[in-house]
């Protein structure tokens, strides 16, 4: 039988081209020979021949090195003797190799994220969401599963500092009572208190504590990120410590003004999940809800937008007013109309040609939405003004109003207990005028970095006599500069609470002692607070040890014993159970802030926004520069955070570094090149007196003359001095553009291109897909009409049915079986457990916390910036972020003009009217495709072929496929050849090219051998990664792999693993109870199987859209088999159909993926799309097939 | 050209090398008789032989965790602290009761740590103690008495029948019942109790 060749299916005309990078997209020769290269990760590292000759040598070096070793080593040939140490007394509840878990809160400014731990042994290793918490669906974000990572950080706080010197907590301790015994004679006088906006009754009441004890101390709070604009506007609307809470699950039409609500780090109580609710369209015809989206960047919130508009950020007002003149007009609110005519704008501004429909269209869908079910979110950024306006938007539109048939409001008023604290500034101004002789800060901020420039925090704060600093991270240039620096706890070795965002009293209970013996916030607070001396307490117990009552009251660690106090006065009824509950749970529940019966005052409205100063938009000669949060560093505090650090940033897939990003037509004006392979081009940015140099990543969807960069990043200082082995040397420092703390843009921006170019680790053009679209996506029209479009059009239209290269026959023994699957695929023979994954496109936000639970669970290691600049990153879920724009002829025209064809000229026709409109968008140029794409995500993992291409090229059996259907790789026989991840269709396999588990990835400076400068490429002869900290955090049921194997998703196959041997433990016990002896005990095959939907994935626990599902494909009942389908599976008379949208990506391989995926639906607003033809070449063709 | 003798030679000893080491160097030979001192003289044969005391009574997770725990140091406390308190050969189990520290117990039995096995699945499975471990009642200090190598596993787990026992015998060691058949027990039991022990990788591979 000759061979069969099929080739690669040519690309067929399309009118939509979906690219990750704009290399990809005009197909330039250096992403030809990326892709083209046999194993790009390691050809790059033979770039060229001065390289080559470079390595060879090295290798010859390190080769007789290694030899030499090897001698020495057979020296001692001996079976090494390990040991086994159990308790010395055994500890409740722990069985050694069983996981516990407990529930806990992660504080966070304004509130919690509720999580359950995982520990093994008492060591924490992963955290999950708490699902019996209001406030969570079960989900966990990115930042909060990384913090696992935190508490083993070798480079957190570890010892008591003394003006830089190590000293220790008994002398800190005596120091505190000789301050305290001075502070007293003055009644406090001088004392002032620096808090972080941690919301904990229990830190409230130690602060009223310590004023009550002295007098004329002062309590200041400061975040270096601390959105104001809400809270002055909501107050001065509303009333002191109102806040809004949106509902989305009942909201129709949303608009979004520069608010970016589905990003994670705020704790916004299940907002993913909530939203997604209102737009899952699992049944063809069902509801959406529909989202608009003004912004300057391209945020998660825009990706999931169903129109998009570019606006600038200092330019929101402009749209403000006109959304509410809008409303105003159609719902005849004369307060509004007063409002919005209040506001004194700057010029006109006209984004884009359209804007004056889209803007009509959108007011319009409002309104006929409005009374509950619609409302408009301004971002946090915003000044107070345009909250205000936005308030008075959703008065006018009912949206504090309850809908008929709805239980709550779109949006819901809060009345949060005031916790009255002065600001930064305020404390600036008492530190200059000489009022604050002694300040403690505890925060997790870093005032001496990130507090704005205009108030010269690290002059001032050496100013103060005595600063004490207590905090979890010491190496920030507050606590360096501190007289005395306290080592903090982590959140998961401390006691505590907080009230979540709406008002549920939450625990933090530890996970495990102190592990540096820190002293936590409360703690602290209590030792300020008591009235006797505290140098001769006795060290805190064990946290598990009050539980059984045997420790004497004033042995227990005081922050239990503060939290304690707060819990009696708050629970009801007997306290000790309601105190088991709340720690079983993690709540207390029935508690929420009460809901605010005021209204809105118009008048309050109008003075607000009447008092705006508003700015010009933008041009070439004064660009706009935007400061944004750090994806994955928030303000800069997780910088030490290898996992986030080493996450690509979910829009620019930058890595370890921040950048400027600017949108296409501005890069092409600056002259700078916009196809990023591993260098970047520079910038140098200076505003307001300061000049800053950051790398340029060109991002389709921005604003023109507008910059974003990321804060949080550039902490200064190497080795001991800096911010830590991860954190040292990465980013940019941008908070020294801030002037104020309100200041989230700056207008006026010169730019200029030094010609330099910078490394800068992208991970955009890994793993491609060589063109072959992945994507499916169909508008809700499109869907009602074809629900299947996804798998009847384009090539799966016309796919042979069952057609493999792949066979599997005869490769394993167990025929037996006929019909169905097993007539095909005999190696799938288990009839109880086959595992299938389904992810819904339509959900998914692309947020990066399925990757970073990920990494969590199954040990997966970082490799550091050059690695991933030379393709190694090594996340099992990668997250493709596609941009969108349509094309003639699947071509793109002469000179890369990505013009609207057909659309141009009745834009410009429209555009003439308008001519005159100020701004940086030129009505002579017509609007071009990448000025303004779509944004589309995809996490891609391995599929688990049935008919897997890897399986087949592996010459030892190292990947192999199990009975019930999982891709298996089995490290220790993995020889490294690579041959699998280079047949992987999806590119789905990661290579360990180094031990980048064990040893440390350090560049070396003058080594003991000289050979190399990374530790890494010294293979054996390397250090071994300095601190074993890290290693705590392992998963013990995960291998940690070793240089030179394959690896890649499992399926989370330790978790599959175990749940079938608690099965077939469980039936016995069953059996016992039922009173069957073990003689006559019988179990079935049935028995055997795991109850439905019982095994979790991590990524799936940690989605906070619930967009992955995984499960049992023999189980009809399994959330998997309803979408996915299992006819295949089980035959067609016993199978349930797959959900219409549910397609497999590259089915024509006929590698039958075990994962398959939901396409994704927009909602455009038809009058919209016949209003404006650029969104309907935009949105209303969005479809992909391949 | 080499002497005929030199290439025969050469050959003959480069064959027996290989042979050895494929033989010898095996799990068979390397881990089989690893008997080493343990920081406390315990005696299983006094303690699970003489005495009869169940093995669960200290590996007490044995049944609900994959590993078979060492005892705290509480649990030998619970009788010696009635029992011999003052035995020299119990010094270090006072000093651990005393001071909290740990026995340094060494590890005699220990698989890859890729090689994921798991106690609970097997005793519940009526798969007994004695198949892994030996006569342990029997051995003052004990002795690795199987290969543990993957194919001494995969030897039963392909054919379980003569391991499988009724599972109120599972820590009886002692256990050989005049006129049972094992293979016809097994078979019945493998029936009855839907036995299909995995051999894919991802069983005891993760």
């Amino acid at each position: 039988m000759s061979k069969r060749i099929w080739e690669h299916p040519a690309e067929q005309p399309k009118s939509r081209k979906y690219f990750r990078s704009l290399g990809e997209l005009d197909d330039t020769p250096e992403f030809r020979e990326w892709v083209a290269r046999e194993f790009p990760q390691g050809a790059a590292m033979m770039a060229d021949e001065a390289d080559a000759g470079q390595s060879r040598r090295d290798f010859m070096k390190l080769m007789g090195a290694a030899t030499s070793m090897a001698g020495f080593g057979l020296a001692s040939c001996r079976r090494p003797e390990s040991r086994i140490l159990p308790y010395s007394k055994n500890v409740e509840w722990v069985i050694p190799g069983k996981a516990l878990y407990y529930a806990t809160v992660m504080p966070k400014a304004g509130g919690c994220t509720p999580l359950v731990v995982t520990t093994f042994e008492g060591r924490p290793t992963h955290v999950q969401g708490n699902r019996l918490h209001p406030e969570s669906n079960g989900s966990v974000d990115g930042f909060t599963q990384a913090s696992v990572l935190d508490l083993y950080d070798p480079d957190r706080a570890r010892d008591f500092k003394q003006g830089g010197k190590k000293s220790t907590r008994d002398e800190f301790l005596a120091f505190l009572d000789a301050h305290k015994a001075e502070l007293t004679a003055g009644a406090g006088q001088g004392l002032a208190l620096l808090v972080d906006a941690v919301p904990s009754p229990t830190r409230q009441r130690l602060l009223a504590r310590v004023t009550a004890k002295f007098p004329k101390a002062q309590v200041f709070r400061y975040e270096a990120l601390d959105f104001d604009g809400a809270r002055v506007a909501t107050e001065q609307v509303f009333g002191a410590g109102v806040v809004q809470v949106p509902h989305f699950s009942v909201c129709e039409k949303i608009v979004s003004l520069d608010c970016d609500f589905l990003d994670l780090h705020r704790p916004k109580a299940g907002t993913v999940s909530r939203f997604m609710n209102g737009r899952r369209a699992m049944k063809p015809g069902d509801s959406m809800n529909r989202l608009y989206v003004f912004e300057s960047r391209y945020s998660l919130t825009g990706g999931m937008a169903d129109h998009r508009l570019r606006v600038h950020a200092s330019q929101m007002m402009k749209v403000t007013v006109a959304l509410a003149r809008a409303v105003a007009a159609a719902t005849g609110d004369a307060s509004l109309t007063a409002a919005a005519a209040a506001v004194k704008l700057e010029g006109s501004y006209k984004p884009r040609a359209d804007y004056d429909a889209f803007v009509a269209e959108t007011a319009a869908d409002l309104v006929a939405s409005k009374g509950g079910r619609a409302m408009v979110l301004a971002g946090p950024q915003q000044p107070a003004a345009v909250h205000a306006l936005v308030a008075g938007i959703n008065a006018a539109l009912g949206a504090y109003q309850v809908a008929a048939g709805q239980s709550v409001p779109a949006l819901e008023l809060q009345q949060q207990e005031a916790a009255p604290a002065g600001t930064l500034e305020a404390l600036a101004q008492a530190v200059q005028a000489g009022s604050v002789t002694t300040l403690a800060i505890v925060s997790a901020a870093d005032p001496c970095y990130d507090a704005p420039t205009s108030l010269k925090w690290a002059d001032l704060q050496k100013s103060i006599k005595t600063v004490v600093h207590v905090g979890f991270r010491d190496r920030t240039a507050t606590a360096r500069a501190a007289t005395w620096s306290v080592p903090g706890t982590h959140y998961l070795e401390q006691w505590g609470d907080v009230r979540s965002m709406s008002g549920v009293y939450s625990i933090v209970q530890p996970m495990i002692m102190p592990l540096l013996g820190g002293v936590s916030d409360l703690e602290f607070l209590s030792l300020l607070a008591s009235d006797t001396p505290v140098a001769v307490k006795v060290e805190p117990v064990a946290p598990a040890a009050p539980m059984n009552g045997a420790v004497p009251e004033e042995s227990k660690d005081p922050g239990y014993l503060a939290v304690r106090e707060t819990f009696a006065a708050l629970a009801p009824g007997e306290v000790e159970v309601a105190w088991s509950l709340a720690l079983r749970d993690g709540l207390l529940a029935g508690t929420r802030w009460p809901a605010f019966t005021g209204a809105l005052k118009p008048a309050s409205v109008a003075t607000l926004a009447g008092g705006f100063q508003d700015t010009a938009a933008p041009t070439k000669d004064a660009f706009e520069v935007t400061l944004v949060p750090d994806s994955k560093l928030w303000d800069g505090r997780y910088i030490n955070n290898a996992w986030l650090q080493e996450m690509p940033d979910s829009i620019s897939k930058v890595t370890w570094d921040n950048a400027a990003l600017l949108s296409v037509r501005t890069a092409t004006e600056l002259g700078l090149d916009k196809y990023l392979r591993d260098e970047a081009d520079t910038l140098v940015i200076e505003v307001g007196g300061q000049s800053v140099t950051v790398p340029v990543i060109v991002s389709p969807g921005h604003a023109d003359h507008a910059i974003t960069i990321a804060l949080g990043y550039g902490q200064a200082g190497k080795g001991a001095a800096g911010p830590g082995r991860v954190g040292e040397g990465t980013g940019v420092n941008v908070y020294p553009l801030r002037a104020t703390a309100a200041t989230y843009w700056l207008a006026g921006a010169k730019v200029t291109v030094p010609g330099t170019k910078v490394p800068l680790a992208t991970t955009q053009e890994h793993h491609t897909m060589y063109g072959r679209e992945l994507i499916r996506e169909g508008t809700a029209e499109r869907f009602a009409e074809t629900p299947a479009f996804a798998t009847t059009e384009g090539m799966d239209s016309h796919i042979p049915p069952d057609y493999t290269f792949y066979k599997q026959e005869g490769r394993q023994g167990q025929i037996g079986a006929t019909g169905g699957l097993f007539g095909t695929t005999p190696h799938l023979w288990d009839k109880q457990h086959q595992w299938g994954m389904v992810i819904d496109l339509n959900a998914c936000i692309g947020c990066h916390s399925c990757s970073l639970a990920c990494q969590s669970e199954n040990n997966i290691p970082t490799v550091g910036k050059r690695q991933v600049i030379i393709g190694r990153d090594m996340n099992w879920i990668r997250m493709d972020r596609y941009f969108a724009v349509d094309v003639e002829g699947g071509k793109a025209t002469e000179g890369k003009e990505w013009e609207y064809a057909e659309t141009s000229g009745a834009v410009a026709g429209g555009a003439d009217e308008n001519s005159d409109h100020a701004g940086g968008h030129g009505s002579a140029e017509p609007a071009r495709e990448l000025d303004d794409p779509e944004m589309v995500v995809q996490p891609v993992a391995c599929q688990h072929c049935e008919a897997a291409p890897c399986e087949t090229v592996c010459p030892v059996n190292a990947t192999v496929h199990s009975e019930d259907g999982l891709n298996l790789m089995v490290y220790n026989r993995c020889i490294g050849t690579r041959y699998c991840a280079n047949n992987c269709p999806w590119k789905a396999r990661r290579f360990n090219y180094f031990d980048y588990n064990k040893r440390a990835n350090t560049e070396r400076e003058g080594s003991l051998l000289d050979l190399h400068p990374n530790n890494l490429y010294l293979g054996p002869l390397g250090e071994l990664k300095e601190d074993a900290s890290l290693r705590l955090q392992r998963n013990p049921n995960v291998t940690v792999r070793m240089r030179g194997v394959i690896e890649k998703c499992t399926y989370c196959i330790q978790r599959i693993e175990a749940a079938k041997i608690d099965q077939k433990k469980t039936t016995r016990r069953q059996a016992a109870a039922a009173g069957v002896s073990d003689e006559n005990l019988t179990v079935t095959a049935e028995d055997l199987r795991i109850p439905t939907d019982t095994v979790k994935t991590a990524c799936q626990l940690a989605c906070p859209s619930d967009a992955i599902v995984f499960g049992n494909l023999r189980d009809n009942n399994s959330a998997v088999s309803k979408l996915r389908g299992n006819k295949d599976i089980v035959g067609d008379e016993h199978g349930v159909d797959p959900h219409p949208r549910n397609y497999q990506t590259l089915r024509y391989i006929g590698a039958r993926p075990r994962t398959s995926y939901l396409a994704r639906i927009k909602n455009p607003n038809p009058a919209l799309l016949a209003a404006s033809p650029i969104e309907k070449r935009k949105v209303g063709q969005a479809s992909a097939h391949m | 050209m080499l002497p005929l003798w030199v290439i025969v030679g050469v050959l003959t000893i480069g064959g027996m090398v290989t042979a050895g080491v494929t033989y010898y160097f095996t799990p068979k030979y390397t881990r089989v008789g690893y008997t080493p001192s343990q920081p406390v003289a315990f005696s299983h044969r006094i303690h699970a032989g003489q005495l009869g005391m169940d093995c669960r009574y200290c590996h007490s997770f044995v049944e609900e965790s994959g590993h078979a725990n060492v005892p705290a140091t509480q649990t030998c406390w619970n009788c010696h602290q009635h029992v011999k308190k003052d035995s020299p050969n119990l010094a270090k189990v006072v000093e651990s009761i005393e001071t909290g520290e740990a026995i340094p117990w060494v590890k005699v039995h220990q698989v890859p740590d890729y090689a994921y096995f798991d106690h609970s699945v097997h005793v519940n499975r009526g798969v007994s103690c004695v198949d892994c471990h030996g006569r342990v009642d029997e051995m003052t200090k004990v002795s690795h008495d199987q290969p543990m190598s993957m194919s001494w596993c995969l030897d039963c787990h392909r054919a379980p029948e003569q391991k499988l026992r009724p599972l109120d015998q599972v820590t009886n060691l002692g256990w050989n019942p005049e006129n049972v058949d094992r293979q016809a027990l097994g078979e019945r039991l493998k029936k009855a109790w839907n036995i299909h022990p995995p051999e894919s990788c991802g069983a005891c591979h993760r």
